[in-house]
């Protein structure tokens, strides 16, 4: 029986691939200390449906935005936007929180369409229009922004993320190396 | 090919050490348990050595005809030598200027370079004359190149032959010193993931053993041997968090 021995280049081929999956594993690994930190903070649902509504937008997500300045708490990926420049959401949706009081103001306004119950995801599961998703929770912890737009704090923006998203150290990752310096940067 | 056995390898490294090729070439791989232990088995069906592949560079010629006069046979565009019988000698790089991974030595005699060997080459004691002539890995340099060794195939049984060189050095201080000094040349997360795939392989051979029958008594014996290596390595590496 002829053997055939691996040539040199097919064990690089092989040890590069080797290496890849051992980096994946060893990320892994490194990321069980991320799962503990963040487990502390208790996942809160932020699309509870008792609690959330979602209503179209009837103007651009900035209008709107600027409309309810001072009102709203914002979180998620609008909070993300605000703070650190980047979402990480394909919609351009609003995410906060809002009084009950102030969401009927703002279909009053003519701001959004009548609201609704909220869907499952805050990614958009159909073709949809943009729209602002409320949380119709009042006692909100924030930090105003110099623009006078309030955003959740850190801790809470991760109790949000990991209460609608589920965990995601990924995200968690880059979000952490840019959220918390960005807000003091604008605070400060 | 044929799986070589303890005298047999030991023979060729009496054979290479009156060659010219003399200290060039240092028993290492699987078949480096040979060098360091009677009863460790090897598991292995060819011979791992070692050698400084910027040498192989400039000599690959000599290289060539000096394997040729030990009878044998360069396989193109391979690392790997054969000798007539079937017994294969696979050589490993490592290079005394840098300490990356790549692919060095000579346009026919292409060697993979590793980065993690040649950090433990440079350090000092790692290998050991043999009593029979020729040179090998030191046991610590053996254990602690093998833990930190990444392949996905056989990879359990680097981690396995690790412990139990772990176990059966387990009252050498010396040994243990030189291991911990060897492991520390690396950041804190290699020895971690080293730490944790030993582990990996500690439990998948409990599982087995659970499952063995009677006739399985020495397999038992051998996965104790496993366990004393996990916690000597555990001992000397404590995971974060539990370090003094």
């Amino acid at each position: 029986m002829s053997q055939r021995f691996l040539t040199t280049a097919e064990r690089w081929r092989r040890y590069q691939r080797d290496l890849e999956a051992y980096r994946r594993r060893s990320l892994f690994r490194r990321s069980h200390s991320r799962f503990r930190r963040d487990l502390d903070i208790v996942p809160h649902i932020f699309l509870l449906a008792s609690k959330a509504r979602m209503a179209p937008l009837r103007g651009p997500e900035e209008a709107v935005r600027n409309a309810l300045r001072g009102r709203a708490v914002w979180t998620l990926d609008t909070a993300a936007r605000l703070v650190s420049g980047h979402g990480f959401l394909a919609s351009r949706d609003l995410t906060g929180y809002l009084a009950a009081s102030d969401l009927a103001w703002a279909e009053d306004k003519g701001l959004v369409n009548m609201p609704r119950s909220s869907g499952l995801s805050v990614d958009p599961l159909y073709q949809r229009p943009p729209m602002l998703i409320a949380n119709l929770e009042e006692q909100i912890p924030y930090v105003e922004l110099p623009s006078g737009d309030r955003v959740v704090p850190w801790t809470f923006l991760v109790r949000d993320l990991m209460g609608t998203l589920g965990w995601r150290p990924d995200l968690l990752t880059r979000l952490e190396a840019t959220f918390p310096t960005g807000l003091a940067a604008l605070t400060d | 090919m044929s799986r070589p056995k303890r005298a047999e390898v030991l023979a060729l490294l009496n054979q290479v050490g009156s060659s010219s090729l003399g200290n060039r070439l240092i028993l290492a791989g699987s078949s480096g348990v040979y060098g360091i232990s009677e009863t460790i088995p090897a598991l292995t069906e060819d011979v791992d050595v070692l050698i400084d592949a910027d040498w192989v560079a400039k000599e690959e010629q000599q290289l060539i005809g000096e394997m040729k006069k030990l009878g044998f046979e360069h396989q193109p565009e391979t690392s790997t030598f054969l000798r007539q019988d079937g017994l294969s000698l696979d050589l490993v790089g490592y290079s005394r200027q840098d300490s990356v991974d790549r692919i060095g030595g000579g346009e026919n005699v292409p060697i993979m370079v590793f980065g993690d060997l040649s950090q433990v080459l440079a350090a000092p004691g790692t290998t050991i004359e043999l009593p029979t002539q020729g040179k090998a890995l030191s046991a610590a340099a053996l254990a602690a190149v093998k833990l930190l060794t990444i392949r996905l195939e056989k990879g359990s049984k680097d981690k396995l032959q690790a412990l139990l060189v772990i176990a059966e050095h387990a009252e050498d201080e010396d040994f243990l010193r030189k291991l911990r000094r060897l492991l520390m040349l690396f950041e804190s997360d290699r020895i971690e993931d080293a730490v944790s795939d030993a582990q990996t392989a500690c439990l998948a051979v409990s599982g087995d053993v659970v499952r063995a029958d009677a006739e399985s008594s020495g397999y038992a014996d051998m996965s104790q041997a496993i366990n004393h290596g996990l916690d000597i390595l555990k001992r000397l590496f404590p995971p974060r968090g539990e370090q003094p």
